[in-house]
């Protein structure tokens, strides 16, 4: 017998109003306050997804919202379960993408053709949710902007390649441009757009 | 069915999980972008516009089971807005309530600021009539929205200069438009423009929401938010000749309340959990005696 792959959905939440008020205000709390790594809980994730993506797509996706899928992280797992519990569209074109799912592995020219809005209607654009390792406070990212007091510093491996200067270049479209959760398996903090960011 | 509604037989805080989902995202989005206005497919509430519809469905998108709502109208915790939202989100979110400012974790408010500091823990929704701050200067959507994109705000500042050369100074006492984060014109919602600094470098997250109109906007923490001036005329809040008559107070937003028919007045805090706070520490304004008022003492 070969190995098989399980390619069914996991389950999702238990209770969805209070497991995704928690996830929802976390994510809240981090893209209000730049660089704030902030806890989510545990939730299994399929092959691909790790858990606090898995929750934050399980939170805020439905079939408004068009999902890109890097395609290291687009196995058949990850695409059955979030089409059962999104009802999102997976699309393979990152433009049409409200949510697109990205890690170290993504070639920045994709996450580069991810949608920034227009100047009149800059909230329609991505945001990309990168999977990532670890987040600390190591200085390797230095913020500024709204959510700041004075400036805040954010360690994340590993990230793609060219990730920094695409992510400056980002956030001199504002107000258009991509905004970023980053999420580790236990924990995520999100650079917006309107974060000015240096790079030690 | 049972004979009686119960708050179980709505989903917690009353809105479906697919329309949180989509004030969430918008909310997230109007984060993201400070000051600028996020169309949102606003749902009918049970309750008029008018009354608080865009806050309560923001409030309801945020809300969870261990918030503790405070919900003020014009700085009162007792009156019948505040009073009604109160009870709404007691009955289908079964979360604690509060009057006290510092207890709460979430306050919705209509059309003022507490006094107190805000802390970062906590989140103000404001309720918002026309988020639009062009509106009355150009009707058209179409044009406000690009007039937005292009950062093309001349035209306020000419409302503005219009005020000075009629009235000698700027006239606009609410709804005092502020520029946030150098860049959007916001309307910061009917609050007296006495408030408008407390919106600048807030520790807490502000949220905005427009039922109506289906608008959602927002202030991070620590925000610069500017309220739109000229170097010969700036901007200046309002000053009372009087201080509190409850608690004494000299540096709050003062209501003017009517005693009888022949002209007395009093003035009052607008922020009652702040002036109560002040006279249980024993501050004592002139219009406080230890003795209840009676029309008899008064003569």
């Amino acid at each position: 017998m070969t190995a098989m792959h399980n390619t069914s959905p996991l389950a999702g939440f238990q209770n969805a109003a209070a497991e995704s008020n928690h996830v929802f205000r976390a994510v809240l709390d981090a893209m209000s306050r730049p660089g704030k790594i902030v806890g989510v809980s545990d939730l299994a994730a399929p092959a691909g997804l790790n858990p606090a993506a898995n929750a934050i797509l399980l939170t805020l996706a439905d079939m408004d919202t068009p999902i890109w899928l890097a395609d290291e992280i687009a196995t058949e797992q990850a695409i059955n379960h979030i089409r059962f519990h999104t009802g999102a569209e997976v699309t393979s074109d990152p433009s049409r993408a409200l949510f697109a799912i990205a890690s170290a592995e993504t070639a920045i020219t994709e996450i580069a053709k991810l949608s920034s809005g227009t100047p009149e209607a800059p909230h329609q654009s991505a945001t990309l949710i990168l999977l990532v390792e670890d987040l600390n406070a190591a200085p390797a990212i230095q913020m500024t902007g709204p959510g700041i007091k004075t400036k805040e510093t954010l360690g994340v491996t590993p990230l793609p390649d060219g990730f920094l200067d695409w992510a400056q270049a980002n956030s001199c479209k504002f107000p258009c441009g991509v905004d970023v959760i980053f999420a580790s398996p236990a924990s995520l903090a999100a650079l917006p757009r309107s974060s000015q960011i240096e790079v030690n | 069915m049972t004979e009686q509604q119960t708050a179980d037989s709505y989903n917690f805080a009353y809105l479906d999980e697919q329309t949180k989902r989509m004030i969430r995202r918008a909310l997230l989005k109007a984060v993201a972008i400070p000051g600028y206005q996020v169309p949102f497919a606003g749902r009918e509430m049970p309750m008029p516009y008018g009354w608080g519809t865009g806050g309560v469905q923001v409030t309801a998108a945020v809300i969870g089971p261990e918030d503790t709502l405070k919900v003020i109208d014009q700085g009162s915790d007792d009156t019948t807005n505040a009073v009604s939202i109160r009870n709404f989100f007691a009955k289908t979110a079964g979360v604690p309530t509060t009057d006290k400012t510092a207890e709460a974790t979430l306050i919705q408010t209509r059309h003022r600021i507490p006094e107190k500091d805000l802390r970062e823990d906590q989140i103000l929704v404001y309720q918002v009539p026309i988020p639009e701050p062009l509106r009355f200067l150009e009707p058209r959507e179409t044009e406000t929205r690009k007039m937005h994109a292009l950062e093309e705000y001349g035209l306020m500042h000419v409302k503005l200069y219009e005020d000075i050369a009629r009235h000698g100074h700027i006239a606009t006492t609410y709804a005092y438009p502020v520029l946030v984060n150098d860049r959007y014109v916001m309307d910061p919602s009917p609050i007296p423009k006495f408030d408008n600094p407390k919106m600048n470098d807030m520790a807490a997250l502000q949220l905005f929401g427009a039922g109506r109109e289906k608008r959602i906007y927002a202030l991070p923490p620590y925000t610069k938010v500017k309220s739109l001036d000229f170097e010969d005329h700036p901007f200046v809040i309002q000053k009372w000749d009087d201080i509190c008559g409850m608690c004494g107070a000299d540096n709050t937003f003062l209501d003017e309340v009517i005693l009888d028919d022949v002209g007395s007045r009093m003035f009052v805090c607008s922020d009652s959990d702040h002036c109560n706070e002040r006279q249980a520490a024993g501050h004592r304004g002139p219009q406080n005696g230890d003795a209840s008022y009676t029309p008899e003492a008064a003569e």
